[in-house]
């Protein structure tokens, strides 16, 4: 179902959650605790009777998303609104009915699931909660659920464990239905389940949506599936979107550089497929202490370069690999490549020329660098490097080599309709950006 | 000769719900230096497999029967010293979950380079480099450094890496990987298919791979064994397979992926579930998923075959485990596949990176192979069977 004019059912404004990270009570008293910032502020709405898809690596606050909305985490700031009701403001009892109408569908279909009641009591429990039946009426509605998601009214007195996944997963989508609920969040709802039973779970949750007017929020790591089942896609990235629209339109150019090599990364199931794949550098960066600017600029195939640099765009991203590692580095080998058969070898004792060759072997740096400033740099940090400055080395890549991507948080920039890039290449600021054609 | 030769595997896990056969008479063969892959749903049989291959079935599993040449050795025959030394020296194994494959009180560094002193009789120094070198090979940054750090201070991708260093230490002939990238992100998984397939390439390493993704073994594999309730029901080469699968089940999984682009609103699905293997369907064990079995599929279990010749093919390339191919069905199984013309371009005219080649566009069934009715599954009482006659509307 398209995204339609009506006004949004859940709304989401400035979410936020931060976890206090390490340190015991002492470290909590002399105020030394740090914060992990899961998710920063988020934005978004959710119209009836649509699908909204959320995607993003692990450690991206997917999970954190789904359940601070529905509060099963206190979120520590923003606003939730359903149906004009502030839910992050409601008391407890009057959230418990207003999770009524939203419901939750959880990733692991073995663990969410209380082995020591049979499927009719798991299903019937929220309607006992609720007060929705009693007695006859109760039985009937647990067998019409079990029914709905295609399992048989004999089901309702055996126990979760004789059940296969896809089975549980279909009990857990009748023990949300059993509420009559307008909104399903759904967790990775298929992620623990094979293929076969992937695709009969999704043909479900589509029927279900169709039958009951269900409105979908799912999460998923998946981007096949999320491209199946949703009208609407979200990408998150360290706690923020880096890109929301329309299903077809995040799935096609213009991309996010996060979403483009997301995309790209997926493994295609056809032996004949020859697309290139965008290889990020480094890991997703620990929540803790994000980077700075735009979150993703340490790892972004794309990073801008200053507006004096003239060269590729792949050397321009080793300098800035080069520059993030200095950053920490107090040793010559976290800088240089590796030579087989040296292993005694004192790197401090190296020529000038050689530990020039081996840095650019370990960044994969040409002879020369493009720019004859941007060399000139090189040259220079190599030159402190030699001398065992690390500090000073950094210094001066930092000073010289400092991408607009490191400075400026981008917004959420329009590119078409619904459709927004949080990234610096849809900023009409930075119109003749050298990666803007590449 | 090839390097690795599985005749007549059989294993049984003896469990208190009765006798499992998690390995049926199961048959293959791994070239030196290619890339084999063993795709199938959980409870295939896939990890066994291999498990057997490297003589690792434990207690209650036992191998019953059926030979296992490396090299034109068999391995059932080897003392455990023996059999000891083939592991990592010449056959190396890498794990799903690469967490738990590692020691936490020791250094990733120290792990690797015990390896390596243990197999290759190196002094400390050298294995030591070694170490290094590998970690390096893997694409760990700063090796050096992160060789005296401990497996906690690694992330997953970085954790599985290490695993790979290792496996690699001793330059295997055979490397069997057991789904290395399920538990990881797509860019990392992408990162390291790639560097395991480069790594495989330069040390001239055959690898086992087992998973249940079919576009991991798009991308990697030469040939694919195709498992189903312990038993081999497809062997093909990738392009045979993806583009002129045989069996009904390899029809069944390839419908099932959601594919991007491919603009299908439902998803194709194979009614109910993989059989518990305590009690797996008489005759065809998949007969009561498939949309074309008939009665004689419940009685006669089907043997693989070349599907052009129906005869029998021993360890050969080509090979389908379907009643169709030997004479036994009335109706032909009339799924057609069919391979579509490229993609269509997006409108904006800006090139789609996910390019695809004008002729290989996946497969796809023209008729839904899934137009099961649920009455069929409902004669197994048991409520095993996952009720999925619902979703083929």
């Amino acid at each position: 179902m398209a995204k339609t004019a009506d006004s949004p059912i859940l709304e989401i404004e400035n979410l936020t959650k931060y976890y206090e990270s390490g340190g015991g009570l002492v470290d909590t008293l002399l105020g030394r605790s740090q914060e992990v910032k899961a998710l920063d502020g988020v934005d978004l709405e959710l119209y009836p009777g649509e699908t909204l898809g959320i995607v993003g690596e692990s450690g991206c606050g997917k999970t954190t998303l789904a359940r601070s909305l529905l509060r099963l985490i206190e979120p520590t700031a923003g606003t939730v609104r359903y149906e004009d009701e502030d839910l992050t403001a409601a008391s407890d009892d009057r959230l418990r009915a207003l999770r009524k109408d939203i419901q939750y569908i959880f990733q692991d279909p073995f663990a969410s699931l209380n082995p020591r009641l049979t499927v009719g009591d798991i299903v019937g429990e929220p309607l006992d909660i609720h007060d929705i039946a009693e007695g006859e009426a109760r039985a009937e509605r647990v067998s019409d659920l079990l029914e709905t998601v295609g399992l048989n009214q004999r089901h309702a007195h055996r126990y979760p464990h004789e059940f296969s996944g896809g089975q549980r997963q279909r009990i857990g989508i009748a023990r949300a239905l059993a509420v009559d609920p307008e909104v399903i969040v759904c967790d990775e709802p298929v992620s623990a389940l094979d293929v076969s039973v992937q695709a009969q779970i999704l043909n479900l949750l589509k029927e279900l949506q169709a039958e009951f007017g269900l409105s979908y929020i799912v999460i998923a790591h998946d981007l096949s599936v999320v491209e199946h089942i949703a009208d609407r896609v979200g990408v998150l990235y360290l706690g923020e979107f880096a890109e929301v629209g329309p299903t077809e339109d995040v799935f096609q150019p213009p991309y996010h550089p996060y979403a483009e090599a997301l995309l790209s990364a997926i493994p295609e199931p056809d032996p004949g497929w020859e697309g290139d794949r965008i290889f990020l550098s480094g890991d997703v960066p620990s929540p803790l202490n994000p980077p700075s600017g735009c979150r993703f600029h340490t790892r972004c195939p794309k990073v801008i370069q200053p507006e004096w640099t003239d060269m590729a765009q792949s050397e321009w991203r080793s300098l800035m690999d080069l520059k993030q590692r200095l950053r920490k580095a107090d040793s010559l080998e976290a800088v240089t490549a590796v030579r087989e058969g040296l292993e005694d070898e004192d790197l401090r004792q190296l020529s000038r020329s050689a530990l020039e060759a081996r840095v650019r072997d370990e960044f994969g740096l040409p002879e020369t660098v493009g720019d004859r400033k941007a060399e000139e740099v090189f040259g220079t940090a190599l030159d402190h490097l030699h001398d065992g400055a690390f500090e000073a080395a950094w210094t001066a890549l930092n000073d010289a080599f400092e991408s607009p991507c490191e400075r400026t948080d981008p917004e959420l920039f329009d590119v078409g309709d619904d459709h927004r890039i949080a990234c610096l290449l849809y900023d009409d600021a930075y119109p003749e950006t050298p990666t803007r054609t590449s | 000769m090839a390097l690795l030769e599985v005749e007549d595997l059989t294993v049984n896990f003896y469990t208190e719900e009765g006798v499992v056969t998690a390995v049926d008479d199961l048959s293959f063969r791994i070239e030196r230096g290619e890339k084999f892959g063993v795709v199938g749903e959980s409870g295939a049989g896939k990890s066994v497999t291999a498990l057997s291959v490297m003589r690792l079935i434990e207690e209650p599993g036992r191998i019953e029967s059926g030979t296992v040449r490396f090299d034109g050795t068999d391995l059932m025959e080897m003392s455990e010293s023996e059999v000891r030394d083939v592991r990592g020296n010449d056959i190396a194994m890498i794990f799903q979950d690469a967490q738990t494959a590692l020691n936490p009180v020791y250094t990733v560094g120290e792990q690797i380079a015990e390896a390596i002193r243990h197999h290759l009789d190196y002094d400390d120094a050298a294995a030591r480099d070694r170490a290094i070198r590998l970690l390096d090979d893997v694409g760990i940054p700063e090796p050096a450094a992160r060789y005296d750090d401990y497996p906690h201070e690694f992330s997953g991708g970085m954790q599985q890496r290490v695993v790979i260093a290792m496996a690699l230490s001793c330059d295997p002939d055979l490397l069997i990987a057991d789904e290395p990238t399920t538990a990881l992100d797509v860019t990392i998984e992408a990162k390291i298919l790639d560097r395991l397939e480069r790594l495989a390439e330069e040390y001239d390493t055959a690898i086992q791979l087992i998973t249940h993704d079919l576009g991991v073994i798009a991308e990697m594999c030469d040939r694919v064994m195709v498992m189903y309730a312990g038993r081999a029901v497809e062997k093909a080469t990738v392009e045979e397979l993806y583009y002129d699968p045989k069996h009904p089940y390899t029809v069944g999984l390839m419908s099932a992926i959601p594919r991007i682009g491919d603009g299908q609103d439902r998803l194709q699905t194979i009614p109910g579930t993989m059989p518990d293997l305590v009690e797996v369907p008489s005759g065809c064990s998949f007969h009561p998923r498939c949309p074309f079995a008939e009665e004689v599929c419940t009685r006669k279990q089907p043997p693989l075959v070349d599907p052009d010749t129906g005869e029998g093919v021993g360890l050969s390339d080509r090979a389908a485990a379907c009643l169709a191919y030997t004479g036994d069905l009335d109706n032909e199984l009339d799924y057609e596949v069919e391979v579509r013309g490229r993609a269509e371009q997006p409108e904006d005219g800006q090139p789609d990176p996910r390019v695809r080649r004008p002729d290989s566009e996946p497969v796809r069934t023209d008729s839904d192979p899934v137009g099961l009715d649920t009455d069929l599954l409902d004669q197994n009482d048991d409520g095993e069977d996952d009720a999925g006659g619902l979703s083929d509307g």
